[in-house]
């Protein structure tokens, strides 16, 4: 069969049941349609156009199109290649850009149909689009710049800045993104390149007893098959506890759905596929644990060791029988929130390869370092002889924390002594990676006859899953943020992660601050209602003030922005009718007697080359534009001969890219990097320092640990804070508007910081109200992504966003982290919208709303 | 006449489908073998934006059977490839059996199990004895999918329990209990012709010919299929005799249907014409009890 491709004739004599996307990407060599799901059809990533119309690739034959005409990014021509790419930057539209290839041949095809489309016209155009970054609403944008510049003949330039902390500096190397021509790690090809496949245990808890790999190690094309045996170091790892083995041997037992029993190497993924499945295992099968109240007790059978107790955390100060006594309202409840995915739009992937006397990985991991301790672990060799590089990935939130694949690729190169690529198909990372937590909470709180917060009680229980991952940290963080935004005298808090068979929970945006802000944002309205205070005025007086204490003891010194984020609603609260309020507070930097520590290099290759090293991940939210960006405000340097690396070659330790604290950290280093570039280049052309490097290194290691017997607690040494208000359609209880303020000390860049509250909204909305992973037995009820209740773009509400500055003392230039407390405030905002709204207090999430909306309650609202 | 304009989307596959639908479910119809949906459009009774053509949705077009007896139908089946196929005929008799029931070969050639199905006019075959059959239905969107209950589907006059977003996917029919007759009645003016009235019935008895489940499921005599539970129950525990029968005919046809005057027939003519065969058939479905 012959069609044209990108206006090239082609011939195809292949299987006519293959699919357009693996010819595209395996064949063709064109790798802007990006891989997100395959098969599922869910993501869009994949789409191309086949005639003029807009088709998922991953589920298009090649029998469909013979005769036919297939156009991806690459044949736009120069024109619209521009024109997309620029209106995509400067609009912000694009962050991890992973989504965006496609959604631009979907555009382009909406474009051709109707070249004036309306905002809805977009949104209903991306229907089978999926984008975890950006919230959709500067996609929009970008879509309708696009077709207007297109509609008027115009040029859209390239849009330019000085750098200079505070501008709209466009997104670092977008424009690739925006096309789909940089390279993801999926998108790397090595000459000699083997693939591998995992074969999982069939069952969440089952004692191995035989693994047999003969007849898959007997299939044509496979290379090699590994097990446990084959680690030459020691293969359990973990990011804090190690109690993760990234293969199960023979006589142990598994610790849920995806534990990896071994590890295929072939010529071909299909073949390293097919013969995984060929692997034959026996098992004693055991019923899983997988209710983690049952859990905790003591006689319980164990995931680990002797007890399923991961962790408690536990702060308390105060007399809470007396303050309770003396209360003249309180509330109680109890709450319980969902496991949910990431869905961040590119799924793992890990290349390694030999190098000469250790392995080298390209990673999509959030922590490079990390990454490479664990690497190392596995393989029994030193530090040096390992080395990761990062690839910015298709997104990230936490989920990407925990090793998945990383380990297994570099134990294939080094036994191998070949390239090897390792990667999981949508469905097996969703039974994979770590989740967010599902938190059981039982919430006391009160206050006194005039309106002011007395106490607040509450336990918390995580199901942490079956490893460890950094579930002690996030039930620690629940604990610690357990009063939100507010002055409570007296507390009393217990937070206790508990292991089960379940999907592992471990880092997701938000970090166990969601779960405790939807409790307490809830009893808050509930003693309004009681004390008939209004709820608004409530909040502001009870507010956090410099000098208040969190749920620590932390007394906050300065930068305490709650108050004026509620100033920043408070008109277009009052005069919405059924609108729901929450704030929030979230912590920059781990904190909790760890280390935050970044250090960063500025090196003067060329007099118009300057490259910055860090350790941080760039997963779509613009840490290396945030980097550019601080070395232009200190130097003046243009931002267009800035490069920025992130490699452990260079040696800038960072930690994992958490906590939202790359900002913070990698700001304070380069600023330190710069005292002494600034003091050269007062002397010196930028072309007379060729050579020389300029190291900068920002350390917190003051904090104190939850509970440490210290004369002053410091548990982060930051904190952001946020009001969000939802708004209701009057007539159906559809949230209808959420306006989001929020202080980031200073804003950086206020593209960035609006992409990353769109987007967090984006995700706490539908953590609100949609988003589920549901697990039965120990195994997820479906793997599909599009059951996973990630909103789509027709069904936002609108956002705005409302930046606030109070700076921070210890932020670079006073900023504090933005990249979780977006979604801190969402779903408790929402909740006391819809009680507003109907009269029923929500207790678990989601909280769906059905389709044709919500039943008024009698006599209310308002 | 000649349908009002309509944008046309001709999806390729499933996914496709449930995209398309999914962004056009409100004002879009899907068209599968379009015997009722083309005329009614022609007549500009329907005048829908956009039609999604599921016809070249292939992978609906199977039959399965399935293992633990029973069958699996793709939605997009062809009503002719039912009644010519054998693993209907031997596991599903009575929908092979009633199939030469529906209109004529050329519509049957072109008509889909899932479009009549979903189509709900209470003077169709399929919709009663899917009722009959207590098939369950696979509706699909585009996020989510849901088997729907045939006795829950249908509930008023071409209403049904489908979302505007939703295709019919599949269709699943339980096997019989064991020792169960079956028989499938109509009368229309002319063959072919939809039926003044119509039954459906399933009838299983013991080793001594004492009936231990019933199940009787008329046709156009009411909005939807009307199953006629407390007559079938009466039957339940007695012999099949002029009596019994009786007894269930005269229970069935003044309580549990509630036929309406058309211009073919008029309510007392159809009453008259559902019990005379349901005691046909109540007869026949007997006499095919096997051990």
């Amino acid at each position: 069969m012959k069609f044209t491709l990108n206006g090239q004739v082609t011939e195809y004599n292949g299987d006519p049941e293959l699919d357009l996307m693996t010819f595209l990407r395996e064949a063709a060599g064109i790798v802007s349609p990006k891989n997100g799901c395959a098969p599922q059809a869910a993501c869009g990533c994949c789409a191309v156009q086949l005639n003029g119309k807009a088709v998922l690739s991953c589920v298009t034959k090649m029998g469909k199109v013979d005769d036919g005409a297939v156009t991806t990014t690459e044949g736009l021509g120069t024109y619209r290649q521009n024109v997309y790419a620029n209106a995509f930057v400067q609009c912000g539209g694009v962050q991890c850009g992973f989504c965006i290839p496609g959604i631009v041949m979907q555009s382009d095809a909406l474009i051709n149909k109707n070249p004036e489309p309306t905002r809805a016209d977009v949104e209903k155009a991306l229907t089978p689009h999926l984008c975890r970054c950006t919230g959709y609403k500067k996609i929009v944008d970008a879509v309708m710049l696009s077709a207007e510049t297109i509609r008027n003949e115009e040029e859209l330039p390239a849009p330019t800045g000085n750098g200079h902390v505070g501008t709209r500096l466009p997104k670092y190397k977008a424009q690739d993104l925006v096309l789909g021509f940089h390279h993801y790690v999926d998108d790397i090809r090595l000459e000699g390149m083997a693939h591998g496949a995992l074969r999982y245990t069939d069952h969440p808890r089952a004692r191995v007893l035989k693994i047999d790999t003969t007849a898959a190690a007997a299939m044509d094309g496979v290379m090699r098959v590994l097990t446990a045996d084959d680690f030459p170091g020691d293969r359990t790892v973990g990011l804090i506890k190690q109690d993760w083995p990234q293969m199960i041997a023979e006589g142990e037992t598994t610790k849920f759905i995806s534990s990896v029993l071994a590890l295929v190497i072939a010529e071909t993924e299909a073949i390293a596929r097919a013969a995984a499945q060929q692997i034959a295992v026996d098992y004693d099968v055991l019923d899983p644990i997988i209710d983690m109240h049952a859990a905790r007790k003591t006689d319980s059978p164990t995931v680990h060791g002797d007890t399923n107790i991961l962790s408690q955390s536990i702060t308390n100060r105060g007399d809470l029988a007396q303050s309770k006594a003396e209360s003249a309202y309180t509330a109680h409840g109890i709450f319980q929130t969902q496991m949910i995915e990431h869905g961040f739009m590119e799924p793992e992937v890990a290349i390694a390869y030999p190098s000469a006397d250790g392995v080298e990985v390209l990673s999509q991991g959030q922590g490079v370092y990390d990454d490479r301790v664990q690497i190392a672990k596995l393989l029994g060799l030193p530090l040096d002889k390992v080395r990761v590089i990062m690839v910015p990935n298709g997104g990230g939130f936490g989920g990407k924390e925990d090793m998945t694949v990383q380990g297994h690729a570099a134990l294939a190169a080094y036994i191998l002594q070949k390239p090897v690529k390792v990667r999981l198909t949508r469905d097996e990372s969703i039974a994979f990676h770590p989740k967010r937590h599902p938190i059981w909470m039982e919430y006391d709180i009160g206050c006194d006859a005039d309106g002011k917060l007395t106490f607040c009680k509450v336990e918390f229980v995580g199901d942490t899953g079956a490893h460890a991952s950094v579930g002690m940290k996030v039930l620690e963080r629940s604990a610690g943020h357990a009063t939100g935004a507010y002055n409570f005298p007296v507390t009393d808090v217990v937070a206790t992660a508990v292991y089960t068979n379940n999907l592992p929970c471990g880092a997701m945006r938000g970090f166990g601050v969601n779960q405790a802000a939807f409790g307490l944002e809830s009893l808050i309205d509930e003693l309004c209602e009681q004390g008939g205070f209004d709820r608004w005025q409530f909040r502001y007086d009870n507010a956090l003030d410099d000098g208040d204490m969190t749920a620590t003891g932390q007394v906050i010194e300065a930068g305490a922005g709650a108050k004026t984020t509620l100033l920043a609603v408070k008109d277009q609260f009052y005069a919405a009718q059924y609108a729901g309020l929450a704030c929030g507070i979230k912590n920059t930097g781990v904190g909790n007697g760890m280390p935050d520590v970044s250090s960063a290099k500025i090196t003067i290759v060329a007099p118009d080359k300057v490259i910055i090293d860090h350790g941080w991940t760039e997963m779509g939210q613009g840490v290396n534009t945030i980097a550019t960006q601080v070395v232009c405000t200190e130097t003046g340097i243009d931002p267009a001969i800035i490069e920025v690396h992130i490699d452990t070659k260079a040696e800038q330790e960072a930690g994992m890219t958490t906590a939202s604290r790359a900002t913070s950290l990698v700001g304070n280093a380069l600023i330190d990097a710069c005292k002494q570039l600034k003091v050269d280049l007062q002397t010196h052309e930028l072309g007379e320092l060729i050579g020389r490097s300029y190291d900068g290194r920002w350390i917190v290691d003051w904090t104190t640990k939850p509970g440490a017997m210290v004369e002053k607690v410091y548990t982060h040494y930051s904190y952001s804070y946020a009001t969000q208000l939802v708004i209701l359609d009057e007539e159906t209880g559809h949230v209808a508007k959420i306006v989001a303020a929020h202080d980031a000390g200073k804003i950086f860049n206020p593209t960035l910081f609006e992409g990353q509250l769109e987007g967090s909204i984006h995700m706490g909305l539908g953590y609100a109200i949609s988003e589920e992973l549901e697990m039965e037995n120990g195994r997820p009820k479906s793997t599909m992504l599009r059951q996973m209740g990630i909103l789509r773009a027709k069904e936002m509400p609108e956002m705005e966003i409302i930046g606030v500055e109070v700076p921070d003392p210890y932020g670079p230039y006073g900023a504090k982290g933005v990249g979780e407390i977006g979604l801190v405030p969402t779903a408790g905002a929402v909740a006391n919208a819809l009680y507003q709204f109907d009269g029923v207090r929500r207790t678990t999430l989601p909280m769906r709303i059905p389709r044709r909306g919500l039943q008024k309650r009698v006599n209310g609202g308002g | 006449m000649k349908p009002a304009p309509f944008e046309y989307i001709a999806p390729n596959n499933l996914d496709e489908a449930l995209i398309a639908m999914e962004v056009n479910g409100f004002d879009g119809k899907l068209l599968a073998g379009g015997q009722s949906l083309i005329p009614v459009m022609n007549f500009r009774l329907a005048q829908p934006a956009v039609i999604v053509d599921l016809n070249g949705v292939t992978e609906l077009d199977f039959i399965r059977p399935n293992p633990g007896g029973g069958v699996t139908i793709g939605a997009l089946t062809r009503q002719s490839r039912l009644e010519h196929d054998a693993i209907v005929r031997d596991r599903v008799p009575l929908l092979h059996a009633t199939i030469p029931f529906i209109a004529h070969p050329q519509i049957r050639n072109r008509g889909t199990i899932g479009g009549s199905l979903a189509h709900a006019d209470p003077a169709g075959e399929l919709p009663v004895l899917s009722v009959a059959l207590q098939a369950r239905f696979k509706l699909q969107r585009y996020d989510k999918e849901r088997w729907v209950n045939a006795t829950d589907f249908y509930q008023a006059l071409f209403m049904t329990a489908l979302e505007p977003q939703e295709i019919m996917t599949a269709i699943e029919i339980p096997p019989l209990p064991p020792r169960t007759g079956w028989a499938f009645q109509e009368l229309a003016r002319r063959h072919g012709d939809y039926a003044q009235a119509g039954v459906a019935t399933l009838i299983a008895l013991d080793d001594d010919g004492v009936c231990t489940y019933a199940r009787l499921v008329f046709l156009n005599v009411g909005e939807i299929p009307m199953v006629a539970t407390e007559a079938a129950q009466l039957l339940v525990g007695e012999r099949i005799s002029a009596e019994s029968i009786t007894a269930v005919v005269n229970h069935a046809i003044q309580h549990e249907i509630e036929p309406t005057s058309d211009v073919h027939a008029s309510a007392d003519y159809k009453r008259h014409l559902a019990g005379v065969l349901t005691k046909r058939a109540i007869r026949q479905a007997a006499n095919r009890v096997t051990s």
